[in-house]
């Protein structure tokens, strides 16, 4: 399990690997060039048998001096379009220098960029200012940048670098960083998708750091999901993490969005978050899940229906699936097949998740 | 290409080396003839230089051409340098799936007495990786299974027989009657507590749950060691579930250091867990396993 501390380790030891980097000189991607590879022309004889790493051939340049200037690098960036593992590179140089350049300048060029890739560059280093330094007034001021920007492609840019803050930003905002403000709320209902779905991706990225365990973040997620008007934003939040960290009330407003919403993808959003209840809501929510089953009339949810319930009950769900399969003839058909994965009894949800991927073998 | 990787390593350059490593899979692409050429290099290349050539190609599409799995295989079985041998079966890791034939020289690499240790695991693991990769894709893992099972009771090496344990646990798919017959043969034999233990790991994904519980049961008596005897207290459980309980406290009075497992599970099933993963996050654990191997006897 990462916790956000030892990402800031490793934040740090990239940013110091890039600092020694940086000042020697850099080979650059040849682009769209298979040649290198591809032609041979290096003498392979030159180093045959021997153990020790021979001199370069003499006609080899495989180098190009680059300045050990943030600028510079950028431009490189900027070229490398064709590379990504080049851009990885350039872009671990320059995380290496953000403590070397002028916050003012930082910010100038951020604010000027119009290209997203490059953007999300300059954008993450900023935010690593924050996790380097945990200064808040980083942070805000991208968060208003964020409300500034004419363009939604790099609102939603903005917005992804905050998973760059270190300790997850949908439990940092609003609580520690521009308190009182609910910027995430902003987003999940901003008129644009990218924006929304920029939100929700950083949901989904953060709860995953802890295996969805951040009570935190996915009591937020949950209770945005209440009040974003989007259906695949409300689906999205529901999905984002688990939510066996949760307390009661979070999992009562899952079991009303199971009831209550009117997009089919949110009531199945809602199923499936319902199979990672937390054990103590355990029965209330195979209660609500089987409640569901019997008066919904849309295929996809319940098929989430049908499979949360195998999965949160596993062999409490056999009673329940077998007074389901009954209640009608189309039931049958649907219900019969988990019940036949269940009498084997299995006893973790993997196990039940494999014989039913292999099952139509 | 060769130049910059060698400028790298001279320059002792780790992050000009990993970008180089992954720059190798781009420039390949499918062109499974230029990954041959890769594989000329990295054939007389000294070990840091193949090492970069070979990581690279392990991630290239091209890696799965015929020509290419089949030229690593080989420089798995025969290069002079064990480093070589190694990088080579790493690199393999990324196939597909492999044919019986391919298998087949795994296995007979895995228990070649002459090969170094660390190829023969090498050797297991990538046959095991692999046998998830066709898994994974719908394929079946009978084949594969069948020849870590056979590692695991034939082998005279016990890290061999752990590791190819440990993989055939590691689909999470139920085992059949032979799978089961074979593995209640090494928990009941080997002379390995580690091998015994991962036996017990496996054989909870038993099909037949009495069988294994019955094998538990048997084998429980005969047990010495603490680690093992631990191991299969918390393994019929993630085999039965709470129907296991009653089996598991009879091995409590067997043996009173588990009288405070046995409450604390019996707690978490009566607090409504169901699934032994999520159960057993929130398990306390008393028992410091692996005892040290070093100063106990089998």
């Amino acid at each position: 399990m990462r916790n956000p501390r030892g990402r800031l380790g490793w934040v740090l030891l990239a940013g110091a690997l890039g600092a020694a980097v940086v000042g020697t000189r850099l080979w650059r991607a040849p682009e769209r060039n298979t040649e290198p590879v591809l032609n041979g022309s290096t003498p392979q004889a030159a180093d045959a048998g021997h153990s020790t790493l021979p001199p370069l051939p003499a006609h080899a340049q495989p180098l190009k001096e680059v300045p050990c200037e943030f600028t510079a690098l950028l431009a490189e960036y900027r070229q490398g379009h064709a590379s990504p593992a080049y851009r990885r590179y350039v872009r671990e140089q320059l995380r290496g220098l953000v403590e070397s350049l002028s916050e003012d300048v930082h910010w100038q060029q951020l604010s000027d960029e119009q290209d997203a890739d490059v953007l999300a560059l300059l954008s993450d280093t900023w935010v690593l200012r924050y996790a380097l330094e945990g200064q808040s007034r980083i942070l805000e001021r991208l968060v208003d940048r964020v409300s500034e920007s004419p363009d939604a492609r790099l609102r939603a840019v903005l917005i992804r670098s905050l998973q760059q803050t270190g300790e997850p930003s949908t439990q940092l905002l609003g609580i520690q960083v521009l308190k009182g403000r609910d910027v995430y709320r902003d987003w999940v209902t901003d008129a644009a998708p990218e924006v929304r779905a920029a939100a929700v991706d950083n949901f989904r990225e953060e709860a995953a750091r802890n295996a969805g365990r951040y009570r935190v973040v996915a009591e937020r997620a949950v209770s945005l999901a209440t009040v974003a008007e989007d259906p695949a934003t409300a689906a999205g939040l529901l999905g984002a993490s688990s939510i066996e960290a949760v307390r009661g009330p979070s999992v009562a407003q899952v079991r009303t969005l199971l009831q209550s919403a009117k997009p089919p993808v949110v009531r199945a959003a809602a199923a499936r978050a319902l199979a990672t209840s937390p054990v103590a809501e355990l029965s209330a929510s195979l209660d609500a899940l089987a409640a569901r089953y019997s008066v919904e009339s849309e295929a996809s949810v319940r098929e989430a229906l049908l499979e949360s319930i195998s999965r949160l009950g596993l062999s409490r769900a056999l009673p329940v699936l077998k007074r389901l399969r009954d209640t009608h003839a189309a039931a049958r058909d649907e219900v019969s097949p988990w019940i036949a994965l269940l009498a084997e009894h299995p006893q973790r949800w993997e196990m039940l998740d494999t014989a039913r991927r292999h099952s139509h073998r | 290409m060769r130049a910059a990787i060698q400028q790298a390593l001279a320059q002792n350059d780790p992050a000009a080396l990993t970008f180089l490593t992954e720059r190798i899979p781009e420039v390949l692409g499918e062109d499974g003839q230029a990954a041959l050429l890769v594989l000329d290099w990295a054939d007389t290349a000294p070990t840091p230089e193949a090492s970069v050539l070979l990581a690279g190609l392990r991630e290239a599409s091209a890696v799965r051409d015929a020509r290419v799995a089949e030229r690593l295989l080989s420089m798995a079985e025969q290069h002079a340098s064990i480093d070589h041998r190694a990088q080579a079966l790493q690199a393999l890791e990324t196939q597909a799936r492999f044919g019986a034939p391919a298998q087949d020289r795994l296995m007979a690499l895995a228990r070649r007495s002459t090969a170094p240790q660390g190829v023969s695991l090498l050797a297991v693991r990538t046959l095991g990786r692999v046998m998830k990769n066709d898994f994974q894709a719908g394929g079946s893992e009978e084949p594969y299974l069948t020849r870590l099972l056979t590692l695991a009771r034939e082998s005279e090496n016990r890290h061999i027989r752990a590791l190819a344990v440990e993989l055939a646990a590691s689909l999470s798919v139920r085992l059949d009657a032979r799978a089961v017959e074979q593995l209640a043969w090494v928990l009941d034999n080997d002379a390995d507590a580690n091998v015994r233990e991962l036996a017990a790991l496996a054989l909870s994904d038993g099909r037949d749950t009495r069988a294994v519980l019955n094998h538990f049961s048997a084998a429980f008596r005969g047990e010495q060691r603490l680690c093992v005897r631990w191991a299969l207290l918390r393994y019929a459980l993630r085999a039965g579930g709470a129907e296991a309980l009653p089996q598991v406290r009879d091995y409590a009075r067997q043996d009173r250091r588990f009288a405070r497992d046995v409450a604390d599970f019996q707690a978490l099933y009566d607090a409504g867990h169901e699934d032994f993963d999520r159960l057993w996050l929130n398990k306390r654990v008393y028992h410091r396993c692996p005892e040290d191997v070093e100063d106990l006897t089998p």
